[in-house]
């Protein structure tokens, strides 16, 4: 069990972590089952679709965040900008996939616009093909449809 | 997915929640029509997996050119940015950003040491006649604009003049409507109109209605008076275009004491239909209880409408005289009977003025309210002596006048405006003589003043009670803004349709 002020996530795949509340409710989604049932504070709380590699990332963004919260000067705002762009830079798609979807689903809002904010840095400034190489799309339009398409927006280029 | 949904899945320690999810979103896509077909094919890789709500999120963080750029990446993308992104990013939405404000400026008569721009020196004061008004066309950049892309910017009005028809000036541009011109050309007989999207590089002519003649040329009054009606928050119809209504108002005859219900006559073009269509609303006048209008009540011409703004399907005209005459555009189309005052209906502003008679200042005596729309709700502020006060105005039950409430959101004193810092100091006479002119589309901690001599524009901030920023728009003539040529301009990424 643990100790008073710590939790324990347990992922998917088994894997427990304990870690400090004031880390596990940056989630949004586990704060409010705190809030609501002591027992979770006591006992382990299983976070579903979630595997343990996703989950030690997702803790360790988290435990930056919250130690900036508390103490501005130890982790300062220029730390923390550093540390998001290495966080971010590291991902794979599929972990990248696997990140967006686990803190849409725990509501980690400060994560999930990082990551939105990831996935828009690959598409900006990029031409439809390379855009469509980057997420393997289709391209599903007929010359014509896309001559069209482009036909109607020449002010935006 | 809300926690409590998460919470009671939890609880039931079930993994079954996991199909239910692969079936919500089963669900998601069967009722997207065209994209069922290709379920089958889809490639389980990183985009495609994408809940739809994330895509879009994602897609808004792209700059314009860029969103705009992508929709021909796929149909997917296509569909989600025509639809959803463009929506999202245009007004009234609050994500659109404030480009700044567009503004009619009339050059000064008197002072002509300014260096007169564009040769639109021309003014010709006749006594009594409309004068032969050269306008141009300013902007005037604000926000994130006034450093951020700043040369595309600036060149915004000359954009929009490049835009017009041959034979249009800056004095054809009638109403602003979240991120639309709509222009009259004072020439023409029958009235032709076209409506203007600067964003797109767009100009789109009206078809004429052969009822909408001049009956003397030159005119001697505003014959007409005419607004654009336009949200593109809630039209999803029409193949991704702007869904725009025109609304005509003809001016007849009138007493001149206002009676006691006014008929309106309104032509409304729809372009769902592309038709002209007529009506007659029945206005019923609030008795005139507080005998401070500053006109009397006007036997032809517009000149009592100050200043038009759309919201929610309403056109809210602000009058000289006194109320607010609000016109409910879908009630007007959908319904035979406007009879109903839920159509059309008038709702007194709150009173500033107790004491007017107090005339030893003539100049205070005109009109310098205003209208405007700010983080989705609508604003009045007005003036009267040293306060400036600033009302939110509560329709209950989409129109009845009897239950459209105004409520006292800001104070401000306008002694207290700036602080007492060495320059501050130096132009604290100037700026305490400031009228409200425009709110902030997207902040309603904003409230934008203007002053005279010297014309600044000031940007007030409700929290910190104190003047922020100071504009100096040096080409800045106009010697009395007036609220009808004044824009709160956004940029609407939508297209039009050519008819």
């Amino acid at each position: 069990m643990a100790s008073k002020g710590n939790l324990t996530l347990k992922s998917c795949n088994g894997k427990e972590f304990i870690v400090e509340e004031k880390v596990a409710v940056m989630s949004t989604t586990i704060k409010n089952m705190v809030d609501v049932d002591d027992s979770f504070a006591q006992g382990v709380i299983p976070i579903i679709g979630v595997d343990g590699k996703i989950l030690a990332k997702l803790i360790e963004y988290c435990k930056e965040h919250a130690e900036a919260d508390e103490d501005e000067e130890v982790k300062s705002e220029e730390y923390l900008k550093k540390f998001d762009e290495k966080f971010v830079d590291e991902l794979n798609l599929n972990d990248l996939y696997d990140l967006l979807k686990a803190s849409n689903y725990l509501e980690i809002t400060k994560l999930l616009n990082l990551l939105c904010q990831k996935v828009a840095s690959m598409i900006k400034g990029k031409k439809p093909e390379e855009i469509r190489r980057i997420f393997n799309i289709k391209n599903d339009f007929t010359p014509e449809e896309e001559e069209e398409i482009n036909r109607q927006n020449p002010w935006a280029f | 997915m809300s926690w409590r949904s998460y919470f009671s899945w939890i609880t039931t320690l079930d993994f079954s929640w996991l199909t239910t999810l692969v079936k919500e979103e089963d669900n998601k896509n069967n009722n997207k029509g065209e994209e069922v077909e290709n379920d089958a094919t889809i490639v389980l890789d990183f985009w495609s997996r994408l809940p739809e709500d994330m895509k879009v999120d994602i897609l808004c963080r792209l700059e314009e050119n860029d969103l705009i750029g992508s929709k021909s990446v796929s149909k997917d993308w296509n569909s989600l940015i025509s639809k959803f992104c463009v929506r999202i990013l245009s007004p009234p939405s609050p994500s659109a950003p404030f480009c700044g404000f567009l503004m009619l400026d009339e050059p000064q008569q008197e002072e002509s040491d300014f260096p007169q721009a564009n040769n639109n020196n021309n003014n010709v004061a006749a006594g009594g006649e409309l004068e032969e008004k050269k306008l141009s066309l300013l902007f005037i950049a604000m926000g994130k604009y006034m450093a951020r892309d700043f040369r595309q910017r600036v060149q915004l009005a000359q954009r929009i003049m490049d835009l017009l028809p041959p034979g249009y000036e800056a004095s054809d541009i009638q109403h602003y409507c979240n991120g639309l011109f709509l222009l009259v050309s004072s020439q023409r007989n029958p009235v032709q109109y076209y409506v203007c999207n600067p964003a797109t590089n767009q100009c789109v002519g009206i078809p004429v209605n052969p009822n909408h003649q001049k009956i003397t040329n030159p005119p001697s009054y505003e014959e007409y008076h005419s607004s654009l009606a336009f949200d593109p928050s809630n039209n999803y119809s029409n193949n991704y275009g702007c869904n725009y209504r025109i609304v005509h108002y003809i001016s007849r005859g009138l007493e001149t004491e206002a009676p006691a219900v006014l008929e309106l006559e309104l032509d409304v073009f729809c372009l769902e239909t592309r038709e002209w269509t007529s009506h007659v609303v029945p206005l019923q006048l609030p008795p005139n209880n507080h005998n401070n209008f500053l006109y009397s009540f006007p036997g032809v011409g517009f000149d009592w409408i100050k200043q038009t703004v759309y919201k929610d399907g309403i056109l809210y005209y602000l009058t000289s005289l006194g109320y607010l005459v609000c016109i409910n555009i879908n009630i007007l189309l959908s319904s035979a009977d406007h009879s109903k005052t839920e159509v059309c209906w008038a709702v007194e502003l709150p009173d500033t003025q107790q004491d007017t008679n107090t005339s030893d200042q003539k100049e205070d005596q005109e009109f310098l309210g205003c209208i405007g729309i700010s983080s989705g709700c609508f604003y009045y502020s007005n003036r009267s002596r040293s306060t400036i006060l600033v009302w939110m105005l509560l329709v209950v039950d989409n129109g009845k006048a009897s239950r459209s409430k105004w409520i006292l959101r800001q104070t401000i004193n306008t002694d207290e405006m700036v602080g007492t810092a060495p320059f501050e100091r130096a132009i604290k006479k100037y700026i305490e003589s400031c009228w409200p002119f425009a709110f902030h589309p997207n902040d309603d901690q904003i409230i934008y003043m203007a002053t005279r001599k010297p014309p600044l524009i000031l940007t007030y901030f409700h929290r910190t009670k104190r003047v922020n920023m100071i504009h100096f728009p040096g080409f800045f003539r106009t010697t009395v803004l007036d609220q009808k040529l004044i824009f709160p301009y956004s940029r609407c990424l939508l297209p039009l349709i050519h008819l």
